[in-house]
């Protein structure tokens, strides 16, 4: 068992894309492609597991050693603040973080004669050290999915979440008023698993950069 | 109106807890490995209170200021606080007690501390710390004699997949320091370079309009681990004298701890940057397979005396025990903690004969409980076994004649029967 590998991914899109470039590496996992809802897959020829796991989660396998690595967002990774060593962007999942607001009050709206805001979003942390580098008081609404409702209901007056194509803002009649930071996802490393096998792992992220930086 | 959460009259603060048997056992037994080995290296113990004023122990680390439990103190009115680190103390009580005490001193601990956790983790407020402190040197050989001892230490507990990771904070420090960058900045690079952030650094980098040679020099920084060559990798980059001094230090430990054969526990890192500020040198930190948080941490802290008004250098370290049972339980090798050999169960009217094994047992290091209870045998078995007692001595009983002993033992659940006088004059293996 020790020396296997064990790899966090999150469900779903990460999960798929961080695969696609494992395989131009040559570490392939068949057995996931397939409707499996099995949550760790055994890769004995590589010497490897992966686990799918929340993307949440993701860092707290991590930290605990319960994985060696894993990849992740960089907004979990700001939101949570955990230790870990996060080598190498995928440059996958990429998506932007942003203050959105209804259309109505954009019309009239000036960012900055902001003092004090009242935002609905997934991701306090950020959005608090955010607000207050701009002396920003800002009164924080934490929900956990759904966060276009809540200006629509009156619930805040602006939300801060993730935004990709702004397809889903738009059919909720939000627009983008300010960026906060451009999101991709990370490869990101336990202490203890790096100093104990750094030979391994090191080579693994050597293998992944070099593809990276290759762009698609 | 929010409303109180019902107070529960036996529950313990956030982060605390109580050692039941089977761990306290295990953590004296841990406890007990690593500070025979200090002993064996010439490191004898010292105690420290639990309560210091605050201005005292914040006088070693600002940082821990606000980790610290305080209390006032009814009488001076000054802030008290518990402890949260045992070096301060060391380093005031060689200041204060031993400052005339030829050197070097070696100096070791063992002892509770308690602090308020990270942020991100506050269900961890108590440690069992076990350390030691060698003071008055500031040679190459001390250092390598800490990092030999703290493996042989490690070792001693029955752990064995582990590394010591040894790094020079005055390497980062000196690269850093020739750079002039904006105080933001250099705090930015510090939280790239711990996290190991490559991307990160490249973004950072477009930024800065550093010359190629100092770029070269912060973009491998997050990459300078692994093994020796680390050294060499480190030699062809332009860095400050300050720097290059550092190397050449980290390089004189090592040859030591090679020295000492162990250079197989070592990896390096010239990226780690530990978070207590009062490191000046080498700088440690031990991780076990299996186990995601550092096992162990120590390192050169030259100025530190000198805040109590004793200018010396001192080098050391600290292990926390309940770590150490944790990675043992990782790697399966932590024993059950079982301390009693034998329940003694009597089944005659007459004490004596029982009382009698029992003292002789005793006399020869056999631990040995009365089962004062009367009960079935069955009763008495499982009592044995979740008490986590090896075996059972019945006196007596049913199936044997008067003066004959019953052994057996709980997990094979095989009984032998001997003759008490046999038992008594040592022809018996208990």
């Amino acid at each position: 068992m020790k020396d296997v590998l064990t790899v966090a991914l999150p469900k779903g899109r990460i999960q798929k894309d961080t695969m696609e470039l494992l395989e131009r590496i040559g570490i392939s996992c068949p057995e996931m492609d397939g409707d499996s809802r099995k949550l760790i897959f055994n890769l004995p020829e590589e010497k490897m597991r992966f686990m799918v796991v929340r993307a949440t989660d993701v860092p707290t396998y991590v930290e605990y050693g319960a994985a060696d690595i894993g990849v992740v967002g960089k907004d979990i990774l700001l939101e949570q603040g955990k230790n870990l060593y996060e080598p190498l962007d995928l440059k996958i999942g990429y998506c932007r973080m942003a203050v959105a607001e209804p259309e109505e009050l954009k019309k009239k709206d000036n960012p900055s004669e902001w003092t004090h805001v009242r935002i609905a979003t997934k991701f306090p942390k950020i959005t608090e050290k955010y607000f207050s580098e701009k002396g920003v008081q800002v009164e924080l609404i934490k929900l956990y999915g759904s966060i276009e409702l809540a200006p629509l209901v009156g619930l805040s007056e602006r939300i801060v979440d993730l935004v990709s194509s702004g397809e889903t803002l738009k059919q909720n009649g939000l627009v983008e008023v300010e960026q906060i930071m451009e999101i991709t996802s990370r490869l990101i490393v336990n202490r203890a698993s790096l100093k104990t096998r750094y030979e391994r792992i090191n080579d693994l992220i050597n293998r992944l950069k070099s593809e990276v930086d290759k762009g698609i | 109106m929010r409303k109180r959460e019902p107070f529960s009259p036996t529950s313990l603060p956030k982060g605390i807890r109580d050692y039941l048997p089977d761990m306290a056992v295990r953590m004296r037994r841990v406890e007990g490995a690593l500070s025979r080995v200090f002993e064996l290296w010439g490191y004898r113990k010292v105690i420290t209170p639990i309560i210091e004023y605050l201005d005292v122990l914040a006088l070693a680390e600002p940082g821990l200021l606000e980790r610290m439990f305080k209390f006032e103190d009814r009488v001076s009115g000054k802030v008290l606080a518990l402890r949260p680190d045992i070096t301060a103390q060391i380093a005031r009580l060689t200041a204060t007690h031993l400052k005339l005490h030829p050197k070097p001193l070696r100096l070791s601990y063992s002892g509770t501390i308690l602090h308020y956790g990270e942020s991100s983790n506050d269900s961890q407020r108590v440690d069992y710390q076990t350390g030691l402190e060698l003071i008055g040197l500031d040679l190459p050989e001390a250092d390598g004699e800490v990092i030999a001892i703290s493996i042989e230490a490690l070792k001693s507990t029955g752990l064995t997949d582990f590394k010591i990771d040894v790094g020079q904070v005055e390497f980062f420090r000196g690269v850093m320091e020739s750079l002039n960058l904006l105080p933001d900045q250099r705090k930015e690079i510090d939280s790239i370079v711990a996290r190991k952030d490559r991307s990160g650094l490249e973004e950072l980098l477009k930024t800065l309009n550093l010359n190629s040679a100092d770029e070269e020099t912060l973009l491998s920084l997050p990459t300078l681990f692994g093994g020796r060559d680390v050294l060499d990798r480190a030699d062809t980059l332009k860095v400050s004298g300050k720097a290059k001094k550092a190397l050449e230090n980290l390089s004189g430990v090592l040859d030591v701890v090679e020295s000492y054969g162990l250079m197989d526990y070592i990896t390096i890192d010239l990226g780690e940057i530990r978070d207590l500020h009062y490191y000046t040198g080498i700088i440690f930190e031990g991780f076990a397979a299996g186990t995601g948080e550092s096992i162990c941490g120590g390192g050169r802290y030259d100025a530190l005396l000198s805040n109590y008004g004793y200018d010396t250098p001192a080098t050391g370290f600290a292990i926390n025990v309940e770590t150490i049972i944790k990675a043992l339980e990782n790697q399966g090798k932590m024993d059950s903690g079982a301390t009693t050999d034998y329940l003694l169960v009597n089944c005659k009217q007459d004490k004596r004969d029982a009382l009698t094994i029992a003292k002789y047992c005793r006399s020869r290091g056999i631990s040995v409980a009365r089962d004062i209870v009367k009960r079935d045998m069955d009763e008495s078995k499982s009592f044995a076994e979740s008490e986590n007692i090896k075996g059972l001595l019945i006196v007596g009983g049913e199936s044997v004649s008067n003066d004959e002993i019953t052994v057996y033992n709980v997990d094979s659940e095989e009984k032998t029967v001997h003759k008490i006088n046999d038992l008594l004059d040592g022809k018996v293996d208990l």
